[in-house]
């Protein structure tokens, strides 16, 4: 009697066995297989729709034909419609926009950047002037109309055939400035297709019909639209953090001279030399790398400044504070300030912005020491290679 | 059917201990074989080192296909794939092409734990002794089974707050759907009577009726993912069917894209349905998710009733309300580089007098309603905060399988100390009684 009892058990025991977590997994997957059903439920009505009241404010120009991701382009305060052959790309730093253009076989680069209303042309000429290694007293901006603007334009060759087409467009309450860049040949070509673009430029709240926000007043649909929970130019926590970012551009090269020491170890640091002169003065030379812009052109000189006792400098000072080099085929930033006081520092920085980082090479030290390197930080900055994309 | 306890068989079962009870018992028949072989050593092995492998190699892939496309592919799946990577050496060869079939997560995970439970019947003999092992693999199979449980009923949503504004709603990452709103059905009152359609309706174009709906809804059109654009003047864009609201108004043109694939991309679906009442149709409009809050809303006007009609990403409604008082952005001096994001909110329950003021910040999410919500986002200009929300009824599951197997490893560590210093004192007892075999003979200390 026992036995059989002993006997039932194991049997119902070990049949249950197989049968229970196969029995599971089944309901669990029927469970998963189920079809959704139209559902009903009152809710509260939603207020009245009002684009500004979005977090993401009205839709861009280009909300449905610009590229997902464009930072500036939710926030524009200016639409248009762009050439045949020309298409957005990401804007970074002070750029309201950035694109690329074709006509033809020629390829060149537009940027469209926003300025104070005040800012004199002739500030603009002269760095632009310096861009392309001519003495800025040699021409200025010639008034022409493009659409319903009243323009100035101004075309510049370099003598090594680089060229550059910049324009100064008063619309509203501010000044924009329109520049293409490529060979001198490319940027011939894209006038006429340029002057169109200016002719096209409107403030983005007359382009609403009606009140109503507007559809797609700018781009001609290039490329891929995407709708995402992350509205442009919103930026992932995760994404911002450096461990994130860091190594996740081009590596550049660079050489530095053989007479430069070893510069303070540091985390951020990616390059650390140090010079030491007469009298204990030194200059620091520090190679470090950051995601984005690290908050735009002006604030970054601003620092610097403000790390060699200098004031800060406003917008329409900046085109006399930087220029614009090349190096290795890579444009950078370079600055150059040098402090008061009575034993001086001097600041030579040179900013890279290449594959969505920032590589900032920076040497700080005594004025009189840095005049004396200068060739070589300047040798230093323009050893930097990046590798091709 | 009968059972027996027979010795092991299989070449992969553990050698029982000298003297011990034999370690594997065999159910007979075509089921106890089949178990038999379903608790196999082998195939725990293989089991896991395959689950590694798969876990490799969806990860290496999420870099191509993002991380929603690569998961569907890989673990929730019962097959899978593999692409020879084209930026991996020979890539550009033949290899391109090469396609390795793989067993998807969804065949890996139900028979891993089949094995589990299977391996435990076939081997384990109950004993007090065996406590701590028992809740370790009680542990692993509820583990198991609740990331199974957390796959198939968590969801996971995200709100916007902007400074100032509020929001009773969620919105999902990936599904869509089709709102009818009667905005008429409660005179007098703010609230509006929704019927939500899946979007699986929509994409199978039949028509959809409902009794809560006076007139049939027929899809005639519908994209995954699309451009929608003003025609000016371009050719050879498909221009939809649609004729009423925003299609008509602005003369849009759609243009059909493949779908998007990156964690941060999101399909622009779109369709064009038609509403048809008593055989007459009432017009064709052009929904899209892309038409948010920041458009006009498409309405008409049916037997005195205002009705909206919009395909929209899916909401979940709560049953309270998020304001957000403050966006707190701060960043490490001198830098753009953050330090911390913060949300400072007001919550509004109707069970509570006076609103709940709550911060959601980087590791210190909100947990309230069954909801639980993470500081995600942000604009650029830092006036409003995006939180993403999670609802996981399974979420116990993972932390009382944690549990089980602590305890059963303490339990059993616990056992095998004791056991331990058992052995060593009854080994140092032995040994000195063998130094000293007569101990009678012992003089006593001075």
């Amino acid at each position: 009697m026992e036995r059989a009892r002993l006997v039932t058990r194991n049997i119902l025991k070990s049949a249950a066995a197989p049968i229970l977590p196969i029995t599971l997994f089944c309901m669990l997957l029927l469970t998963a297989c189920s079809k959704p059903e139209i559902v009903i439920y009152d809710a509260p009505k939603d207020p009245p729709r009002d684009p500004a009241a979005s977090p993401f404010g009205p839709p861009a120009p280009s909300m449905m034909g610009a590229p997902a991701g464009a930072p500036h382009a939710a926030r524009s305060p200016l639409v248009w419609v762009l050439p045949e052959g020309w298409h957005q790309v990401e804007s970074t730093g002070a750029r309201t926009a950035a694109f690329h253009a074709h006509a033809g076989a020629a390829v060149a680069d537009v940027v469209l950047v926003e300025f104070p209303p005040a800012t004199d042309a002739a500030v603009f000429y002269a760095h632009l002037a310096r861009q392309v290694g001519q003495e800025p007293g040699d021409g200025g901006f010639a008034p022409v109309e493009v659409g319903p603007h009243s323009a100035q334009i101004a075309h510049l060759e370099s003598p090594a055939g680089q060229g550059l087409l910049a324009a100064l467009v008063p619309i509203g309450e501010r000044l924009w400035l329109a520049q293409v860049t490529g060979t001198a040949a490319e940027v011939g070509a894209m006038r006429p297709s340029f002057e169109a673009f200016l002719g096209s430029l409107a403030p983005a709240a007359s382009a609403l019909p009606e009140g109503h926000p507007t559809l797609a007043t700018g781009t001609a649909g290039q490329t891929a639209p995407t709708a995402s929970p992350l509205p442009p130019g919103a930026a992932m926590v995760g994404e911002a953090l450096p461990d994130a970012a860091v190594g996740r551009g081009a590596t550049p090269t660079w050489v530095a001279p053989s007479h430069w020491g070893p510069g303070p170890a540091s985390s951020m640091r990616r390059g650390s030399y140090r010079v030491d002169g007469a009298g204990g003065t030194t200059i620091d030379i520090a190679v470090t790398t950051f995601p984005g812009d690290v908050g735009g052109l002006l604030p970054n000189l601003n620092r610097w400044r403000q790390q060699i006792g200098l004031p800060p400098i406003t917008h329409a000072e900046l085109p006399t504070a930087a220029s614009t080099i090349q190096v290795g085929g890579q444009q950078a930033i370079w600055a150059d300030f040098t402090g008061s006081g009575a034993r001086p520092q001097r600041t030579l920085v040179a900013q890279f912005q290449v594959g969505g980082e920032s590589w900032f090479f920076k040497a700080t030290g005594d004025a009189t020491l840095v005049s004396s390197e200068e060739a070589n930080i300047r040798a230093f900055v323009e050893s930097v290679r990046f590798p091709n994309p | 059917m009968s059972t027996a306890t027979t010795p092991p068989t299989g070449g992969d079962s553990p050698p029982p201990a000298q003297g011990a009870a034999p370690s594997s018992r065999r159910i007979r028949g075509p089921i106890g074989t089949l178990w038999h072989h379903l608790g196999s050593l082998r195939i725990t092995v293989f089991l896991l080192a395959f689950s590694t492998l798969l876990v490799f190699l969806g990860t290496l892939d999420q870099v191509q296909y993002g991380i929603r496309l690569a998961q569907e592919r890989y673990f929730e799946s019962f097959f899978a794939i593999w692409q020879y990577p084209a930026q991996w050496p020979g890539g550009t060869t033949f290899l391109a092409h090469l396609g390795v079939p793989l067993l998807g997560g969804y065949f890996v995970g139900p028979l891993l734990v089949i094995n589990l439970v299977a391996a435990h019947f076939r081997f384990f003999r109950p004993s007090p002794a065996k406590i701590g092992i028992v809740l370790i693999h009680a542990g692993v199979v509820l583990l198991l089974v609740s990331q199974l449980v957390t796959q198939l009923v968590q969801k996971e949503y995200y709100m916007w707050l902007k400074e100032g504004g509020s929001a009773n709603y969620l919105e999902s990452f990936v599904e869509n759907e089709l709102v009818l709103i009667n905005h008429s059905a409660h005179p007098g009152s703010d609230l509006a009577r929704v019927v939500s359609i899946p979007i699986d309706r929509v994409q199978a174009r039949e028509a959809i009726r409902h009794p809560a709906l006076p007139f049939t809804i027929v899809p005639r059109e519908f994209f995954l993912n699309a451009a929608i654009s003003r025609r000016e003047g371009r050719q050879g864009l498909h221009a939809p069917l649609a004729d009423r609201g925003l299609a008509a108004r602005f003369d849009l043109v759609v243009e059909p894209r493949p779908r998007v694939t990156q964690h941060n991309e999101r399909d622009v679906t779109t369709a064009v349905v038609e509403i048809i009442a008593d055989n007459r149709p009432l017009g064709r409009w052009l929904l899209s998710n892309v038409f948010d809050d920041r458009f006009a809303a498409q309405t008409f006007e049916f037997e005195g009733q205002t009705w909206e009609i919009a395909l929209r990403i899916q909401r979940q409604y709560l049953p309270f309300t998020l304001e957000l008082h403050e966006f707190i952005h701060e960043r490490y001096p001198g830098t753009n580089i953050p330090r911390r994001f913060a949300s400072r909110m007001l919550l509004h329950d109707g069970t509570h007098q006076e609103p709940i003021e709550t911060t959601v910040q980087m590791n210190e999410p909100l947990r309230y309603g069954g909801y639980t919500f993470y500081q995600a986002s942000f604009t650029p200009d830092d006036t409003a905060s995006m939180l993403q929300v999670v609802r996981n009824p399974g979420w116990t599951g993972p932390y009382i399988a944690c549990s089980l197997i602590t305890l059963g490893m303490i339990i059993q560590f616990w056992i095998s100390l004791s056991r331990f210093t058992r052995r060593r004192a009854n080994a140092e007892k032995e040994a000195a009684a063998a130094l000293n075999p007569n101990p009678t003979l012992n003089l006593p200390r001075p």
